[in-house]
């Protein structure tokens, strides 16, 4: 929405963000993209604690989550230009950030991923609201899924990672990905009729 | 989007992994489209961490850009930070290399168009070494030069490696003079008094300044060139064996008295 | 400790003599070199910074000859020097301008050297533009960036040839403010054309002239020698130097007053004028 105006626009945009003045996560790419360096940091202030702990739920690795952050800021900064302007800021640096994590799991044969077995925490009447009463059935279908079935799932659906991906963030081979895949939408499928 | 907030509670939870798959999920889908949750969740994170990885990320946007010839240096086993210094250019050494290309361009033109291709070839080819260096280092040819001349930095390596551009420029005249003179072996005749020229170059410049070198030595060398045609009615005399000669003992000269300075002040090369 | 102990220094350009017999010493705190164009402050600063050598006499820095050419690379190590005049290769930006000086101050693991040159650029307010072309640098932000690459490694001896030179007002003041810190504990030598400068910050001031030392001691002192010298008045008086009608109204005037004269304060560029203004022989003052 501001790609035709004038760069003095985007200055006074610039100014106010230095001022404190909000700014929407678009406008902030669209500064990054000219070099604007404050504009990233603003960037990061806003995206990166959060991509932080939603990472940490699938690495136990302090060093390769700051990795992967740093790989997805720099990604960010070199290709704002790139920017299509089309969806969320926050889905866009998820995306690069998951897809940097794979890349730096892949890397490591020794890694192995978090083990995603929490224990159940006894829902209360407000997290009822949250997940909402008509999916009450699915996550229970959820919970009980094996854990290699969940990783698949959570991976694939929940991340938005390709078969490829996801097998090389598990460490499996794509045929597994998509058997395993197959049995957890049985699965599912069969909770919720 | 609903108007519904997780609370702290529920996001710490979250954060230390203590919420099932499904809350677990849930409160995910939920931070991706509430920048509200996302800035309430940033408590939970490491800030450690996060300033680490910024550091990270602005070490990353500020690393110098690496120039072409800055690659080939290093993949040639130089160190990162010596083909910098190698190759941190100025203008006037700008200038020269677009110098260089033209004389190679219009040699490979003469060479087609005028019979007379050898005779300037071989006059100006000789000065390319000996602009090179002189532009390498030095005062009023390198901008930095005071700044420079007051770091520790070995100023015998500095100065070798500013002069390492020449080398290809050298390499791609040999080239040229292959194609555009008759004989093999008069491809290779202007470069013993070029690598001359460009020791005295060298030599003379800490004193006069890269100008007055260039321009001196450059006269010189022309005048030489003119004279001897003239009166032989041939520029290959001034290409003769005593000339060569006198090019290797200069040559050879220049180098020894670099080793042996460099070997009193051992610790500065 | 002695950071700088010059005797007898004498340089010549030709037939032209810069800086004739040159004595000095200077230990920690702020040195500020005033002196007319021409003066050999220059000459003076470039020998400070083993950048020219001494025809006669004897240089040394922080503890070493700097005639010798093994102990002139310690002296290098740690020191920092503003030139007056310098170029900026093509192209650099001002990051890596910084970074090129860095690697010639040996600083050779590229994240320490990285991490140091963000920090004298922030010394020097230049963070924002570190990636900026130079070329598209104000003038005052390229002799910040002279000035940041100065500090390097924190050197012990810093030698400043007028670096206040474009800077606007308020980034003279943050200079003040950053060189004063630093002269805390090591030698800063200062020149400049700016009286106001040196009086405002430098508790010694040494006045070159001619290629001689004229002045050494602190400003007050530079400035109680012209005093009875300095007065004002409604009208011009025939024994005056020079005279400017000031902000208040009356012409303050510096010279020979008349009898009877209403006497000021006098400021340090008045004893300054009177100590380099050759056409005034009486007005000789004597040298610490």
């Amino acid at each position: 929405m501001f790609m035709n105006r004038s760069s003095r626009f985007l200055d006074r945009l610039f100014r106010t963000v230095r001022q404190g003045v909000i700014v929407d996560d678009a406008a902030l790419i669209r500064l990054t993209a000219r070099g604007d360096q404050n504009a990233l940091a603003e960037l990061y202030e806003r995206h990166a604690p959060w991509l932080q702990v939603r990472l940490r739920r699938r690495c136990g690795d302090d060093d390769v989550i700051a990795e992967a952050l740093q790989e997805t800021f720099v990604a960010a900064w070199r290709g704002a230009g790139r920017w299509r302007g089309d969806g969320d800021v926050a889905a866009w640096l998820w995306g690069i950030a998951v897809r940097r994590l794979v890349d730096l799991i892949a890397k490591r044969p020794a890694h192995r991923p978090l083990a995603n077995v929490p224990d159940p925490v006894v829902a209360s009447a407000e997290d009822e609201l949250l997940l909402g009463v008509e999916y009450a059935e699915l996550s229970t279908a959820l919970n009980r899924l094996s854990p290699e079935l969940h990783a698949v799932v959570q991976a694939t659906v929940l991340d938005g990672l390709t078969t490829r991906e996801a097998g090389r963030l598990l460490h499996i081979p794509q045929g597994t990905v998509k058997t395993r895949m197959a049995r957890a939408r049985t699965l599912l499928r069969e909770a919720l009729s | 989007m609903t108007d519904w907030h997780a609370d702290d509670a529920l996001l710490s939870a979250y954060a230390q992994g203590r919420l099932d798959r499904a809350r677990a999920a849930s409160v995910e889908q939920h931070l991706a489209g509430c920048a509200l949750c996302r800035g309430g969740i940033a408590s939970h994170a490491d800030p450690a961490l996060l300033a680490r990885a910024w550091v990270d990320v602005v070490d990353v946007l500020d690393r110098p850009r690496q120039s072409a010839f800055e690659r080939v240096l290093i993949a040639l086993g130089l160190s990162t930070h010596a083909a910098r210094l190698a190759t941190g250019a100025s203008a006037a050494r700008r200038a020269w290399v677009a110098g260089c290309m033209l004389v190679a361009a219009f040699a490979i033109v003469a060479r087609y168009t005028d019979g007379r291709a050898t005779i300037w070839f071989l006059t100006v080819a000789p000065l390319v070494p000996l602009t090179g260096v002189a532009l390498a280092y030095g005062p009023g040819a390198f901008p930095m030069y005071d700044v420079v001349a007051a770091a520790p930095y070995p100023r015998i390596r500095l100065v070798l490696l500013r002069c390492l551009p020449v080398l290809p420029m050298t390499a791609l005249l040999l080239v040229v003079g292959g194609v555009v003179l008759p004989g093999t072996a008069q491809a290779a005749l202007w470069l013993l008094p070029g690598l001359a020229l460009a020791v005295l170059g060298l030599a003379v410049e800490r004193f006069v300044g890269a100008r007055t070198s260039i321009i001196g030595l450059a006269g010189l060398w022309i005048s030489a060139v003119t004279a001897a045609r003239v009166s032989t009615g041939s520029v290959l005399s001034a290409f003769s064996p005593a000339v060569q000669v006198l090019s290797l003992v200069i040559v050879i000269v220049a180098v020894t008295a670099a080793v042996i300075g460099a070997g009193r002040t051992r610790r500065l090369l | 400790m002695t950071d700088i102990r010059l005797t007898a220094v004498s340089k010549s350009y030709g037939r032209r003599r810069v800086l004739n017999a040159i004595s000095l010493e200077a230990g920690a705190g702020l040195l500020g070199l005033l002196g007319p164009n021409g003066a050999g402050k220059t000459t003076l600063l470039r020998i400070l910074a083993t950048v020219a050598e001494a025809d006669s006499g004897g240089v040394h820095l922080l503890g070493q000859d700097a005639a010798d050419p093994l102990p002139r690379v310690d002296i290098r190590r740690g020191l920092g020097y503003v030139p007056q005049e310098t170029g900026f290769p093509s192209g650099f930006t001002a990051f890596e301008y910084v970074d090129y000086v860095a690697i010639l101050k040996e600083m050779t693991d590229r994240r320490t050297r990285h991490d140091e040159v963000r920090r004298v650029l922030a010394v020097m307010g230049l963070s924002q533009v570190a990636r900026r072309r130079i070329r598209r640098l104000s003038g005052g932000m390229k002799r910040r960036l002279v000035i940041a690459q100065a500090l390097l490694g924190n050197p012990r001896l810093l030698v400043l040839d007028e670096p206040t030179v474009s800077l606007d007002p308020e980034q003279r003041l943050r200079f003040r403010d950053t060189i004063s810190a630093l002269a805390e504990d090591r030698c800063v030598v200062v020149s400049t054309h700016q009286t106001e400068d040196v009086a405002a910050f430098c508790p010694r001031v040494v006045v070159l002239h001619e290629g001689q030392v004229r002045f050494d001691g602190a400003p007050r002192q530079l400035a109680d020698a012209a005093t009875g010298r300095v007065w004002i008045a409604d009208r011009r008086d025939p024994g005056a130097r020079l005279a400017w009608r000031t902000g208040d109204g009356p012409l303050r005037q510096v010279g020979t007053p008349p009898p009877g004269a209403r006497l000021v304060q006098p400021l340090l560029e008045d004893g300054y004028l009177l100590l380099v203004d050759a056409a005034e022989p009486s007005a000789e003052v004597t040298n610490r």
